[in-house]
């Protein structure tokens, strides 16, 4: 079931659980409408960058563990690609169990497994997703829901990991000069459309300081302004 | 979608076919079913590993060779040349099992009036699902790709698609390329174009930004040089949704089936997938079982890159 919408939340969860009692009958309509798919992490890789704020951070990237996917087994044994990550790409690997901000609470770890219900012969079925990610089904549409500052929060926590050095300024110098690039082109583009001048601000202010002063982009945020 | 029952008269769709034939009104679901158009592609079918190469490991290992790396190298007379080493890298396919099932009575095949579940639809089911799993797996290495580009936390515009195009240029990548996105970006690079009139200076391939939204080919830019294609088979990251634009020699993969068992009842049965059939005789059902052993890896890295864009 695809994404439907996203919305804006400035209030805390009730709790961290999300993992939903299972019916034990399996004509109960009570399947989650999210598929089914495979564990994940996160991985910090030297060139990814954002600028957060003005502020250069690591920008982490998740890598599902897919067997068929890199050389992964049927077993989902993570040894092939977790090697493909950490050799041949120079990423390090976010401890799973890493303590995290979300929704405005500390949380442990950043995977969340929900029960999505079972299938005939009762083999269980889960959607795994990160904590930052907030799923509501109405009826049969869900909702999802993204806390930027929380995962913001998180991408700064990633460049203080052990065995992750300061960034190179050669990476931060090269994003900057990319993202830079963007906003002029866009900027050149805003006579003919105005829309192009606010993506040209939001760009630029990424690199600037504060973004909450610039245009904002689609995705909600959650908890109040720093 | 809602538990996972057989199809039976007294279950969806089985109830709702049984009253839909009063009035013989039958449609497909809104879904992407696109996914055949990329895996046509020559960049992505240039990728495949047939089975003929592909005979005798379980896993296949693709080998990417240097050649003409190195350049003459000024060199004294009576002293000897420089013997380097030829550079070479790897990747390695492993293809794994995959597949489903569906569940039907005899009592709800003997009231299907409209046909609707005749075999030939559970066999072109088979390549629907196939291709969306395919194109799936491929997404799913995006990630993986070392170089981003893309406007991480923004939306999706055609400043930031040439701007990767270039990109993929200077890292010596031979066009074509392929951009893979989510019809949401797609769109947001329609109303650019929209908010642009249509055509921009120098642009005028954003007249074909103007079509149809509907998952799928888009069209091919830049001079033929960049096809573009939307699907909802990519994965998120970190709040954003990540695109793949790559070239040939990015993504190596492979599918195969052995030839039917004499036990085996086959609908359908290609060197690629497969949908059977089996009876439980005692609950008078069906079962029809897609399957097929699939796998991909990226090849050569720095011949694609991932476009995050906001979700």
């Amino acid at each position: 079931m695809p994404v439907t919408d996203t919305r804006q939340h400035d209030e805390a969860p009730a709790g961290d659980s999300v993992v939903l009692d299972i019916k034990p009958d399996a004509r109960e309509r009570g399947r989650i409408p999210l598929p089914e798919n495979r564990p994940f992490r996160y991985w910090a890789d030297p060139t990814r960058v954002k600028h957060i704020k003005g502020k250069p951070e690591l920008l982490p990237v998740k890598v599902h563990v897919e067997p068929g996917l890199q050389g992964t087994p049927s077993d989902a044994d993570p040894t092939f690609i977790d090697g493909y990550q950490a050799n041949k790409l120079g990423r390090v690997p976010v401890p799973m169990d890493m303590e995290v901000q979300a929704w405005g609470t500390t949380v442990k770890g950043y995977v969340i497994r929900k029960d999505i219900g079972r299938d005939r012969l009762g083999k269980q079925l889960y959607h795994y997703h990160d904590v930052w990610t907030r799923h509501t089904v109405f009826g049969r549409r869900v909702v999802t829901e993204f806390d930027q500052d929380g995962f913001d929060d998180f991408c700064k926590r990633v460049g203080k990991l052990p065995g992750i050095g300061e960034l190179h300024p050669v990476i931060v110098d090269a994003e900057r000069a990319r993202v830079q690039r963007m906003a002029d082109e866009h900027q050149r583009m805003a006579a003919q459309s105005p829309g192009s001048a606010q993506v040209a601000a939001q760009l630029a202010a990424q690199l600037e300081g504060d973004a909450d002063e610039a245009p904002t982009s689609s995705r909600g945020r959650s908890g109040k302004k720093a | 979608m809602g538990a996972n029952d057989p199809i039976y008269t007294t279950t969806e769709p089985g109830s709702d076919l049984l009253v839909s034939a009063v009035t013989s009104a039958l449609r497909l679901s809104l879904l992407d079913r696109s996914g055949g158009g990329l895996l046509a592609n020559p960049v992505v079918a240039s990728g495949f590993i047939g089975r003929d190469a592909f005979m005798k490991a379980l896993a296949a290992q693709v080998v990417s060779i240097s050649w003409g790396a190195d350049k003459f190298v000024t060199t004294a007379e009576g002293t000897n040349f420089t013997i380097y080493d030829l550079a070479s890298d790897k990747s390695t396919v492993t293809p794994v099992r995959k597949g489903f099932a569906r569940q039907i009575s005899d009592m709800m095949r003997s009231f299907d009036s409209m046909s609707a579940l005749q075999w030939a639809n559970f066999v072109r089911e088979g390549t629907w699902a196939w291709q969306q799993t395919v194109v799936s797996v491929m997404a799913a290495l995006f990630p993986s790709f070392s170089a981003t580009g893309g406007n991480s936390g923004g939306n999706a515009t055609w400043g930031a698609i040439v701007a990767d195009y270039l990109a993929m240029g200077q890292a010596n990548v031979p066009g074509p390329y392929v951009l893979v996105m989510r019809p949401k970006d797609w769109a947001n690079v329609a109303q650019d174009a929209y908010a642009l009139g249509g055509r921009v200076a120098q642009s005028a391939q954003t007249d074909q930004f103007l079509q149809a939204s509907n998952p799928g080919f888009k069209g091919v830019f830049m001079g033929g040089d960049l096809w573009i294609y939307t699907s909802d088979e990519l994965s998120a990251s970190g709040g954003d949704t990540i695109s793949g634009m790559f070239g040939m020699g990015a993504i190596d993969w492979t599918a195969r089936m052995p030839a039917p068992s004499p036990a085996t009842r086959p609908l359908f049965w290609s060197p690629l997938w497969g949908v059977e059939t089996d009876r439980e005789a005692l609950k008078s059902d069906d079962v029809i079982a897609y399957s097929t052993h699939l796998g991909a890896s990226i090849g050569i890295n720095a011949a694609g890159r991932q476009l995050p864009f906001v979700t």
